[in-house]
């Protein structure tokens, strides 16, 4: 049952950051001992540095990972989707994000209000990318950036969840 | 006079009477406050200014001057005559601020702020008694709207000048029995709004006592109201609720109720969404556990397999070894005999 619709479809993340795709790379996004799947939650202290992401491929083909969060500043209400948490570009295929050029910064997960996703979309590249960071991480549009780099559809997408921790611990 | 010495007269025979809802002929109502604008100027024949410019002052002095020649002309029981003019004489007084401005202004103010007390309210405007312009509206309306003071008036509880569901008839035979019926409730009422002393109370109990409205301050209102309605000289409850000033901002009130329940409406709203964004969420997570776990079971069921054919590989191996080294070394692991010892 599971199968027959994507968990990525049902958490919007195919609609509202990218396009119904077929998956062709494995991708695993590690922070720490365990790999995340779609939909997980994680604490931001726990995504604070960047993770470990490994991805399968060709070795000569490059990829480039974006990672953004659609529900920034509040799920209610995303007037900043997306907003920008990390770009990695020209990674070289079976290798992991460390070998590729980090165009924009990785930012760990801070959300203010609410439950946000925070996705991770790996795109194949034609040629090399020589990319520019945007100004601005508000407002980010994985589409648009994929259409102008010629990056065509996503080849894997992971999602997981994170909110705000309370200040006070419970008792 | 038939309306102020008719109080005592009309409120006993109230039930019997027509249903509130009745228009009552002109001829019963016999009240200057139950005439229009235009008829009013009509009937001082011609005589009276117009009265858009005039002032509130003069205004309601061409009232009482009318009034009084009404009551005159009427024939009344002598107790309403005598009690007429010493009701009138205490009937009206203006707030300060009312005096001094034209009628057109004041008109003008109650209009604005009757859209504004109906914009963000989610009641739909009193249809019939929003007379559109000056000349149709009744006297009395028109005093209630302006916030006209009626000193021993306190307070019934408050409610939009015109209740949607109250035809503009039906308030002119009940307000001039309230005014008087003020003065009978004054000793009863209690004091905290002596200082208020709101036609908007009399507005409101009007509008009450004609049409039982459920008006947004539903549930407040109806309390004095009922009271009102069956004659009854008890003390209105006290209103929870905080009074404005004057007749003009009564729709604040009202609007400030509706705007808690907006509010809450918004929030229900919001927290329905949240909801169905966390049973979403939970479904994603749930679908995506579900599809790792047939993943794992599939991978599992593989490397069992595997493992299985692994040892069974391994045990032909050692076969396989042992047939492959019969031939060459077949002697060497047979048992050999070396020597035949002597036996």
């Amino acid at each position: 049952m599971a199968r027959l619709v994507d968990p990525l479809v049902v958490g919007r993340v195919i609609g509202e950051v990218v396009d119904l795709f077929v998956p062709s790379i494995f991708m695993t996004v590690a922070y720490g001992p365990k790999d995340i799947s779609n939909g997980c939650l994680l604490k931001p202290s726990a995504a604070a540095a960047p993770p470990l992401v490994r991805i399968s491929g060709r070795r000569n083909d490059l990829y480039t990972l974006i990672m953004t969060d659609p529900d920034a500043p509040s799920p209610s209400d995303p007037t900043m989707r997306e907003y920008l948490q990390w770009i990695v570009a020209n990674i070289p295929g079976g290798t992991d994000a460390t070998k590729g050029e980090e165009v924009v910064a990785y930012m760990g997960p801070r959300p203010p209000v609410g439950i946000h996703r925070y996705v991770l979309v790996l795109f194949e590249q034609k040629t090399r990318v020589h990319a520019e960071a945007p100004e601005e991480r508000a407002n980010f549009n994985t589409r648009a950036f994929a259409a102008r780099h010629e990056l065509g559809l996503p080849t894997a997408v992971v999602y997981f969840n994170s909110q705000k921790e309370p200040a006070n611990r419970r008792r | 006079m038939d309306c102020l010495g008719g109080s005592g007269r009309r409120r006993q025979q109230e039930p019997e009477q027509l249903p509130p809802m009745t228009p009552l002929p002109l001829a019963r109502q016999g009240s200057v406050y139950s005439l229009t604008f235009d008829e009013f100027q009509s009937t001082l024949g011609g005589a009276g200014k117009d009265f858009g410019s005039m002032n509130m002052d003069e205004l309601l002095r061409s009232i009482w001057t009318a009034e009084e020649s009404h009551s005159v002309a009427n024939a009344t029981t002598s107790a309403a005559a005598a009690a007429a003019p010493i009701q009138r004489q205490g009937s009206l007084t203006l707030p300060r601020t009312l005096s001094q401005k034209t009628v057109d202004e004041v008109w003008r103010n109650m209009m604005c702020f009757g859209a504004h007390s109906d914009a963000p309210a989610a009641a739909p405007p009193p249809p019939a008694q929003r007379q559109p312009t000056l000349g149709e509206i009744t006297l009395e309306e028109f005093l209630v709207r302006a916030g006209v003071v009626r000193e021993d008036m306190t307070a019934g509880p408050l409610v939009p000048p015109a209740p949607a569901s109250a035809p503009p008839p039906t308030l002119p035979p009940q307000l001039p029995m309230l005014f008087p019926h003020g003065d009978v409730f004054a000793p009863l009422v209690p004091p905290p709004y002596l200082g208020n002393g709101f036609v908007t109370g009399a507005a409101g109990q009007a509008g009450g006592a004609a049409a039982s409205v459920v008006s947004p301050v539903g549930p407040v209102t109806s309390n004095g109201f009922g009271k009102m309605e069956g004659g009854d000289l008890s003390s209105l409850s006290p209103s929870p609720v905080p009074y404005v000033f004057n007749g003009g901002m009564r729709g604040r009130k009202a609007s400030a109720i509706e705007k808690v329940s907006e509010r809450r409406q918004r929030r229900m709203i919001k927290n329905r969404e949240s909801a169905a964004k966390s049973r979403q969420r939970k479904q994603a997570y749930m679908m995506e556990l579900e599809a790792e776990v047939a993943k794992l079971k599939e991978l599992n069921e593989e490397l069992h397999k595997k493992q299985v054919e692994m040892l069974e590989k391994q045990n032909n191996e050692v076969l396989e070894r042992m047939t492959r080294q019969i031939g060459p070394t077949a002697k060497r692991i047979c048992l050999r005999r070396t020597l035949t010892g002597p036996w």
